[in-house]
């Protein structure tokens, strides 16, 4: 009795085995654009966060950010080159326009000048709060403290006249200005257009 | 601007070019602009993040060309000028210590040398030592303003000239133009003893130890020996230490083919004999020269298997030092450590686990790397089975005493991308093989329970895609061979299959590679091919100095055998060739001497190698007769020593017995071979009247760097064998080509999308 359950079991596999295989597809070279990669794969100083890109062959990726402990998942659509603060609070990174925004710019024959420029992501990891900052051109974050630098391109300012001229605007406090937050600069700078 | 960013405060500077911050977060430096009189003007700022405080220099300039803070961070240096006009501008030196209000000038814009004249390069590394006692720089000639002349454009020749007794070919000079207008000599400044010393010269390179902290570097020359780079390897050199402080230079030892270079401290230089494939290690201060591994068993195999190319063979080198005086040193599958003050060499890789150490490559993996040294506690050894390909990691335990190695981890994969988080225990890796993308998995550094975190390609499910094995066999010579076959999933007995052959060298060790389905830039992929029902065979390739063709033949036919033996439903009257480049080559040599391939595709091949052996890599500028003489096309011998050899080893030569229909790829922009190699196999084939076809995509390289034109290679190529391998109708490119007349608008695909 036992045999023949075990007889059908297999021959029921290995139906379903070949079902399945008939089902599957070929490849060519219409599947190419949708295959991904996995791109700068980082885990965080203190070992809290792994990020990884998932880019396709064509098309926008996704960033992940990925808390080691709870196994939480954050992810950022066209998110891209992401660097961790060293305490871990904050996770930066690029967002990209778009690959269908760029390619109808090229498209139409936009003067690289005026093209959508990208946006920096502000991430709080403890907060699960995103912060957007557009026009951006580069940002550095510092290997130890708590700074990150910006630079941005903002097309509405033009230059000031006065040469490093530099302006500060205190801001309220709030729940962010946590206790293992002592203070947080952000530092964005407006760049000239230079010949 | 940030409406719900608000933590504190927020600095805006206005006008900023340039910026950085330092290590420890607490400076950072920017650079502002302003257009004065419409001349640029810069201003050098200092920020005091902890303090609150800027600090701006007075000095306006002109340009403000390298800025660098040192690792530690205390230390910023640039590199500025005053000067207005732009081609003959000389540069200054400043030094700003973070807790001063204003930079120091180190250097003006004149130093007189031995005996040139020599300024600041505003295109030259800038770095302090680690340490940050001392700041390198380089020194560049005076820049000269250029006489204006008064002709046309076409009242003046333009040429070059090439001459027998210049180093590097014209096309190499021509190549390099960049880096030579750019060149300049790597120079010391002792910040305590406010001392500028100049390390390099005209002819001696300078390569820094111990991250600049050493009082030491190690110097070479390959002035002796340049002249015949383009038909020897390896290539020789002279190796000088030179002294930091005063820049004094001591011969070590001259015509070194394989250095492993200095000790951290300077007082060692390390070199491989290939001919006694032994180390030798030199006692600097004392002169005296002795070898490192003569007493080790000779069973030991410090070379590299160059696989038949005739030079000598190099070592597999070292991954650094333990301690100033301790050598790690790579052999064949081991790991040893070299005591230089005791002279004693002892095994590294030690295992405790009951395995065949024999069939392991163990090698370090380091989970830091910002120190000088090895640190085994914080490092990983990965071993690699070369019968299965399985890796393996292993941790060091009793590292005092007798440094041993405990697995922690086993897998059928190929393990990469180890990366440990800087301040705790937690560790990624991603691992692979035919049929698991490389993901990411998260454990810690005993490589405790891997949890997979990433799913790169969940739609892989849907596809047929490849089993992979090993075929082993004996080659008509007697030679013992490996190879891969890769089948459909689906793969039936009772089924017929068209096989595909492709092949470059040696290529079993690549059984755990993934390869995703993605435009090829020339060759063709087993996950692609397998799934539209062929077979794939990778045979290894062994070669025999000065018989190359022969030595495919032997490799190839004998493996197409022993699949034909394994699996009697593979269909010998359909199968294909594929190769790029060297592989290539071998597949237009192959189908001269064998018609048992129904339809081959050879992607940049060499064709005549008397024409190539003259011609030029116009990717580098090099002369090829060092790939004949000495490398890749191993035939050992020049044209006048062995012209038979040359005629022997070309396909074009055997064009008249061509049977089967060949596509090539050349394009005309290869830096590797030159395309005429394509040309000249599609002539000879045209003028024989055998059906031969040649893509050659426009501005693109030896392989194809531009998707589109990827895209494109990936459809004619699976049309080419579809056609003549699965009996699929011919495309119009096939049937007829594609007139010039319709470039561009007519792609000749049919009904592909």
């Amino acid at each position: 009795m036992l045999k023949i359950l075990i007889l059908i079991l297999s021959s029921l596999i290995l139906t379903f085995k070949s079902q399945l295989f008939a089902q599957k597809e070929i490849i060519n070279h219409t599947v190419y654009n949708d295959w991904k990669s996995l791109k700068n794969v980082k885990i965080s100083p203190q070992g809290n966060f792994t990020t990884y890109l998932t880019q396709p062959h064509r098309g926008d990726g996704v960033l992940m950010l990925f808390n080691n402990e709870s196994h939480k998942k954050h992810l950022f659509e066209r998110g891209k080159d992401a660097y961790f603060s060293q305490k871990e609070d904050v996770f930066v990174f690029t967002i990209t326009p778009g690959f269908d925004t760029l390619r109808s710019l090229e498209l139409n024959k936009v003067e690289k000048k005026k093209w959508v420029k990208d946006t920096l992501g502000i991430f709080w990891t403890a907060k699960d709060s995103l912060i957007k900052e557009p026009h951006l051109l580069n940002f550095k974050i510092a290997k130890n403290g708590n700074h990150l630098l910006y630079l941005v391109d903002r097309p509405d300012e033009k230059p000031t006249q006065k040469n490093g001229d530099f302006s500060r605007k205190k801001r309220k406090k709030t729940r962010l200005k946590a206790k293992e937050t002592p203070w947080w600069y952000k530092i964005s700078f407006q760049v000239t257009q230079l010949n | 601007m940030v409406q719900n960013f608000i933590s504190g405060d927020t600095i805006e500077l206005k006008n900023v070019t340039k910026y950085g911050i330092n290590q420890l977060g607490t400076h950072l430096y920017y650079v502002t602009h302003q257009k004065i009189n419409d001349a640029d003007t810069y201003k050098m700022n200092m920020f005091n993040l902890t303090k609150d405080i800027n600090f701006q220099f007075e000095t306006s300039f002109t340009a403000i060309e390298n800025v660098k803070f040192s690792k530690k961070g205390k230390q910023l240096a640039f590199i500025s000028s005053t000067d207005t006009i732009k081609e003959t501008r000389k540069f200054k030196l400043y030094l700003w210590s973070i807790n001063k209000a204003t930079p120091q000038e180190l250097v003006s814009e004149k130093i007189e040398s031995q005996e040139q004249k020599l300024t600041l390069s505003p295109k030259a590394k800038l770095e302090f030592s680690l340490d940050e006692t001392k700041l390198f720089f380089g020194l560049r000639e005076m820049p000269v303003e250029e006489e204006e002349d008064t002709l046309l454009k076409s009242e003046k020749a333009k040429l070059d000239i090439w001459h027998y007794q210049n180093k590097r070919l014209q096309p190499q000079q021509l190549k390099e133009l960049k880096k030579d207008q750019n060149a300049s000599f790597l120079s010391v400044f002792h910040l305590a003893e406010n001392k500028l010393t100049q390390l390099e010269n005209d002819t001696l390179k300078v390569r820094l130890i111990d991250q600049g902290n050493a009082d030491f570097a190690l110097a070479s020359s390959n002035e002796s020996y340049a002249h015949r780079y383009n038909w020897t390897y390896p290539w020789p050199s002279d190796y000088y230490r030179v002294d930091i402080s005063s820049g004094n230079k001591q011969l070590i030892k001259s015509k070194v083919n394989y250095s492993e270079g200095l000790s951290p401290d300077g007082a060692y230089f390390i070199y491989f004999l290939s001919d006694e494939n032994a180390y030798y290690a030199v006692d600097i201060e004392n002169q005296n020269t002795f070898c490192i591994t003569c007493d080790a068993e000779e069973s030991i195999n410090w070379k590299q298997d160059i696989n038949g190319m005739p030079f000598k063979a190099h070592s597999f080198g070292s991954p650094g030092y333990i301690t100033p005086s301790t050598i790690v040193l790579y052999a064949e599958h081991h790991i040893y450590q070299y005591d230089l003050i005791n002279k004693k060499l002892s095994l590294l890789s030690n295992s405790t686990n009951e395995i065949n150490q024999q069939e392991f490559v163990f090698r370090i993996k380091r989970l830091e790397k910002d120190s000088t040294y090895i640190d085994l506690n914080n490092s990983l050894v990965t071993g690699v089975n070369q019968e299965t390909m399985d890796e393996s990691i292993f941790k060091f335990i009793n590292k005092k005493e007798q440094p041993t190695l405990r697995a922690v981890y086993s897998s059928n994969h190929k393990i990469l991308g180890i990366q440990k988080a800087k301040n705790d225990a937690h560790l990624i890796f991603r691992q692979m093989n035919v049929k698991d993308y490389p993901d990411v998995y998260l454990t810690n550094t005993s490589f405790e329970q891997p949890k997979k975190i990433s799913n790169a390609n969940p739609q892989q499910e849907n596809y047929i895609w490849p089993t992979v094995e090993q075929v082993t066999w004996t080659a008509y010579d007697s030679t013992k061979l490996k190879g891969l076959l890769y089948k459909p999933e689906n793969f039936d007995t009772t089924k017929s299959y068209p096989l595909m052959v492709y092949f470059y060298e040696l290529y079993s060790d690549k059984k755990h590679y993934h390869y995703i389905p993605k435009p090829t830039a020339s060759i063709i992929y087993a996950t692609e091919y397998t799934s539209a029902g062929y077979v794939v065979f990778i045979p290894d390739i062994r070669y025999t100095p000065g018989e190359p063709a022969q030595s495919a033949y032997n490799s190839i036919m004998s493996g197409t055998d022993k699949v034909l033996e394994l699996y009697p439903n593979i269909d010998s009257t359909r199968m294909g060739l594929q190769g790029q480049s060297w592989g290539g080559y071998q597949t237009a040599q192959l189908i001269t001497m064998t018609d048992r391939y129904a339809a081959a595709m050879a992607g940049a091949p060499v064709s005549n190698m008397f024409s190539a052996y003259g011609g030029i890599r116009w990717g580098s500028g090099l002369n090829r007769a060092f790939q004949y003489e000495r490398t890749q096309s191993r035939i050992g011998k020049t044209i006048w020593e062995a012209p038979e050899l040359y005629v022997k080893n070309s396909p074009l030569f055997g064009v008249p017995h061509i049977e089967t229909p060949l596509l090539i790829m050349h394009n005309d922009n290869d830096g590797a071979v030159p395309w005429y190699q394509g040309i000249e196999m599609f002539t000879a084939m045209k003028r024989l009247n055998k059906p031969v076809w040649m893509l050659n995509y426009n501005g693109d390289k030896h392989n194809l760097m531009q998707n589109a034109n990827r895209m494109d290679l990936s459809i004619r190529m699976r049309q080419f064998f579809d056609h003549f391998l699965q009996g699929k109708p011919a495309p119009e490119w096939l049937i007829k080509g594609v007139p010039a007349i319709e470039k561009g608008k007519n792609y000749g695909l049919g009904n592909y999308e």
